[in-house]
C-alpha cells in the first residue's frame, strides 16, 4: 500500500493528463472570425469562417481601410471628390472625369433607368431640404414647407442629367446633387467582399447595419439569416443563402424623425417630393449588394401596387414587401425560401 | 470485491435523501415532458381573420369579441387571459398556457386561443433588418 | 532565508486551500469541455472537492476552496463575469448553503453520499433558476429540467460514493502514518 507521499507524486502527471485532455477536446467545430466595427456611419459586422486567424485578421484590416476610404470619398456632404464633382456638375461646364466617382455614376444611371426613375441619387437637394443629409437627425424640428418641395420638384434632376463626352463629364441640371446614400453601402459591401475573395477567403458575411452579402456557407450548412420585424423585437422570418447572395432591406424605421406623431423617413419618392408612404419595409435577395440596395429603395417607393413591375424591370428574383397596412407581399420564389416564425397571411404575386 | 458493497456508503439519512430525490426527478419528467413548448398563438375572433402572434416577446393585446374586449398577455413563451367581459371568468382562471396544442377560450366573448409551434430555436449567423 | 521585496507568509491552512482549489479548478476545467444542452450549466463535479474539504477540514476551508474554484476557473477559461461565471457562482453558493446547513445538524446524520446528492441538486436547481431569470426567460428551458436533474442525481450519487471511499482510504492512511 502506497504512502500518502507516494500518492502526491502521481498528482502532477494526473494534472497534466487532465489539462491535455481539456486542450484536445471540444473546440468549436468550425473556426469563426467575427468582428464588429463602427464605420460607413453604421455598425459593420464581418464574419469569416474556416480560415486561419492570421489570414482573417489580415483580410479584416484590409477591408477596414477600404471602408474608411469609401466612406470619406463618397460621403455626399464632406469636403471630398464627390463634393467637387457636384459643384462642377451644377456649372454645366465639362470637366475631367473623376475616376473614384465614375463607377458609382455609371451603375446608378443603369439602375435609375431600370427602376423607372424611382431610384434617383441625383435628388440630393431634396434630401437636404428634408434634413436627412445630416448624420444627426435630432436637430430636425419640422418638415419642410410644401412650396419649397414643389419648387425643387419643378425641375427635379435625373441621373440622365449627368452626361459624358470623351474624357469629360458635365451636368444638364443646375440642381443636381449626387447623394449615393441609398447605394454606397451596397457598393462598399460588394467591394469588400471582392477584396476578401482576393485573399482566398471563400466563406464570409459582411453585414453593414443589417444589410449583408454572404458568400459560401457556415461549415457544412448554409448561412442562416434572421429577418427582424420592423416594428417589434424578435426575428419574424429567416432564410438561408445559397452560393453568393446579398440580402437588403429598406424600411421606414431606419432614418426618420417625428413631428407631432407623424413619422417622416428618409426614402423620398422623387415623384412627390415626400417620403414614400405605401410600404413599411422591402427585403430583396440578389447577387450584387449594390443592385440589392438600389432595388430595396426603389421597390419601397414603388409600393404594393407597382413593385412587381419594377422588380421585373430590375431583374430582381426575390422580393418581400410589407405594405403600410401590414400586408405581406412576395413572389412565389421568395415564398419558397423564406421561413416565418408565425406564418402570416401572404399576398402571393405572379412569378418574377 | 469492495466496490460491490456500495450500500455500506449510505447512512440511513443518505438512503432517505436518495429515494426522495429519485422520486422528485421522476416526477419532473411527468410534469415538464407533456408536450413541446409553443412558439406562437392562433387567435380567433368573430368577424376577423385568424390572428397569428409570436410568443417570443412581452406584449398585451386587446381583442374585440362578441360581448366586449378581452385583454390577453404574452410573455416569453406563454399567454393568458388577463381580463374579459364574461361573467364566470373561467378563461382567466385557466391561467398561463405554454404547451403546443393548448387551447383556451372565452366562450361568451367567442375568442379562442390555440397554441402552436414551429421547430426549435435556430441560431442565426446574421440579422437582416 | 531573507529576500528583497514582498514576502508572503503562508500557513498550513493556506496551503491546504491552494492545493484543494487547484484540484477543484482542474475538475472545473475538465467539466467545461463536456458539452451541455444549456450553455453554461454544468453537472458540478468540482463540488465533490468542496464536499471532501468540508468533511475533512471544516466549513471555512470549504467556502474558500469553492469560491476560489469559481473565480480562478472562470479566469482560466476566459469566462470571468460572463453568463457561465454567473451560473457557476450561483451553483456554488447554493450547494455551499445546502451542505453547510446539512452539516450543522446535530450528530451529522447525513453522510457524504447524501450531502453530495443535495449539493448536486442544489447546484443544478440554482443554475436553472438563474438561467431562467437572467438569460433564457423562455418556457422551453424547463423542458430540459428533468434531464439536467437526472444528471445531477447520478453525478451526485456516484460522486458521493467516491468521496466516501476517498475519505475512508485517506483516514486509513493517516492512521498508519
Amino acid at each position: 500500500m502506497m504512502t500518502l507521499l507516494a500518492h502526491t507524486r502521481r498528482l502532477p502527471f494526473l494534472f497534466f493528463v487532465i489539462v491535455l485532455f481539456n486542450l484536445t477536446s471540444c473546440s468549436k467545430p468550425v473556426t469563426e472570425f467575427n468582428e464588429t466595427v463602427f464605420t460607413m456611419g453604421t455598425l459593420v459586422e464581418v464574419t469569416i469562417v474556416g480560415e486561419e486567424d492570421a489570414l482573417s485578421e489580415q483580410a479584416y484590416a484590409a477591408i477596414l481601410n477600404d471602408f474608411n476610404y469609401m466612406h470619406n470619398t463618397w460621403h455626399p456632404w464632406q469636403r471630398n471628390a464627390l463634393r467637387r464633382v457636384n459643384s462642377l456638375l451644377r456649372t454645366g461646364s465639362p470637366f475631367t472625369i473623376a475616376p473614384m466617382i465614375l463607377p458609382l455614376i455609371k451603375q446608378s444611371q443603369a439602375l435609375a433607368e431600370q427602376s423607372h426613375g424611382l431610384f434617383n441619387p441625383s435628388i440630393g437637394k431634396l434630401v437636404q431640404l428634408w434634413g436627412f443629409h445630416q448624420d444627426n437627425l435630432d436637430e430636425i424640428i419640422d418638415a419642410p414647407e410644401d412650396h419649397e418641395i414643389q419648387a425643387l420638384l419643378k425641375d427635379l434632376p435625373k441621373m440622365s442629367d449627368v452626361k459624358f463626352k470623351s474624357l469629360s463629364m458635365f451636368g444638364t441640371n443646375n440642381n443636381i446633387h449626387l447623394d449615393f446614400g441609398g447605394f454606397a453601402k451596397g457598393v462598399a459591401v460588394d467591394k469588400t467582399i471582392e477584396h476578401l475573395q482576393e485573399f482566398g477567403i471563400k466563406n464570409a458575411i459582411i453585414n453593414a447595419g443589417g444589410d449583408l452579402r454572404a458568400i459560401g456557407q457556415h461549415g457544412d450548412r448554409p448561412w442562416r439569416i434572421g429577418i427582424r420585424n420592423p416594428r417589434e423585437e424578435g426575428i419574424f422570418a429567416s432564410l438561408e443563402t445559397v452560393g453568393d447572395e446579398s440580402v437588403f432591406t429598406s424600411g421606414d424605421y431606419e432614418r426618420f424623425f417625428m413631428v407631432d406623431d407623424k413619422r417622416y423617413h428618409h426614402i423620398i419618392d422623387p415623384r412627390t417630393g415626400y417620403p414614400a408612404t405605401q410600404s413599411r419595409s422591402v427585403t430583396v435577395i440578389h447577387h450584387e449588394a449594390a443592385v440589392a440596395d438600389a432595388a430595396a429603395t426603389a421597390l419601397f417607393i414603388a409600393g404594393p401596387e407597382q413593385w412587381h413591375e419594377i422588380a421585373k424591370s430590375m431583374g430582381i428574383k426575390y422580393v418581400m414587401l410589407i405594405a403600410h397596412n401590414g400586408d405581406v407581399h412576395m413572389n412565389p420564389a421568395m415564398a419558397e425560401r423564406i421561413k416565418f416564425t408565425a406564418q402570416p397571411l401572404i399576398k402571393l404575386s405572379k412569378p418574377l | 470485491m469492495i466496490w460491490l458493497n456500495i450500500i455500506s456508503d449510505f447512512k440511513l439519512a443518505d438512503k432517505a435523501i436518495f429515494i426522495f430525490s429519485l422520486i422528485l426527478v421522476i416526477t419532473s419528467y411527468f410534469y415538464f415532458w407533456q408536450t413541446t413548448p409553443a412558439s406562437y398563438a392562433i387567435i380567433k375572433r368573430p368577424q376577423h381573420d385568424a390572428l397569428h402572434i409570436s410568443l417570443d416577446n412581452v406584449k398585451k393585446y386587446d381583442l374585440q369579441g362578441a360581448i366586449g374586449t378581452s385583454r390577453v398577455e404574452v410573455e416569453h413563451g406563454k399567454i393568458r387571459f388577463v381580463s374579459s367581459p364574461c361573467q364566470n371568468k373561467l378563461c382567466i382562471q385557466h391561467g398561463w398556457q405554454h404547451h403546443h396544442g393548448s387551447l383556451t377560450a372565452c366562450l361568451p366573448n367567442r375568442i379562442s386561443i390555440q397554441l402552436a409551434s414551429v421547430n426549435k430555436t435556430i441560431v442565426y449567423d446574421a440579422i437582416n433588418f | 532565508m531573507s529576500q528583497h521585496g514582498l514576502q508572503i507568509i503562508t500557513n498550513h491552512q493556506d496551503r491546504l486551500i491552494a492545493g484543494f482549489a487547484a484540484l477543484a479548478i482542474s475538475i472545473h476545467l475538465l467539466e467545461s469541455s463536456v458539452p451541455s444542452p444549456v450553455p453554461g450549466i454544468k453537472p458540478g463535479l468540482a463540488n465533490l472537492v468542496t464536499l471532501y474539504v468540508l468533511i475533512q477540514h471544516g466549513w471555512r476551508l470549504a467556502v474558500n476552496v469553492s469560491l476560489l474554484r469559481v473565480l480562478a476557473g472562470s479566469l482560466l477559461l476566459g469566462s470571468f463575469l460572463s453568463p457561465t461565471f454567473v451560473l457557476s457562482l450561483a451553483g456554488a453558493i447554493a450547494s455551499l448553503a445546502i451542505i453547510g446547513l446539512a452539516w450543522l445538524l446535530p450528530q451529522k446524520p447525513i453522510g457524504p453520499v447524501g450531502l453530495a446528492i443535495l449539493a448536486a441538486l442544489a447546484h443544478m436547481s440554482a443554475q436553472i433558476v438563474t438561467a431562467y431569470f437572467l438569460f433564457i426567460p423562455h418556457a422551453a428551458l424547463f423542458t430540459l429540467l428533468p434531464i439536467l436533474l437526472t444528471a445531477a442525481l447520478i453525478s451526485g450519487t456516484l460522486g458521493g460514493i467516491l468521496v466516501s471511499r476517498i475519505i475512508t482510504q485517506t483516514n486509513v492512511l493517516i492512521k498508519h502514518e
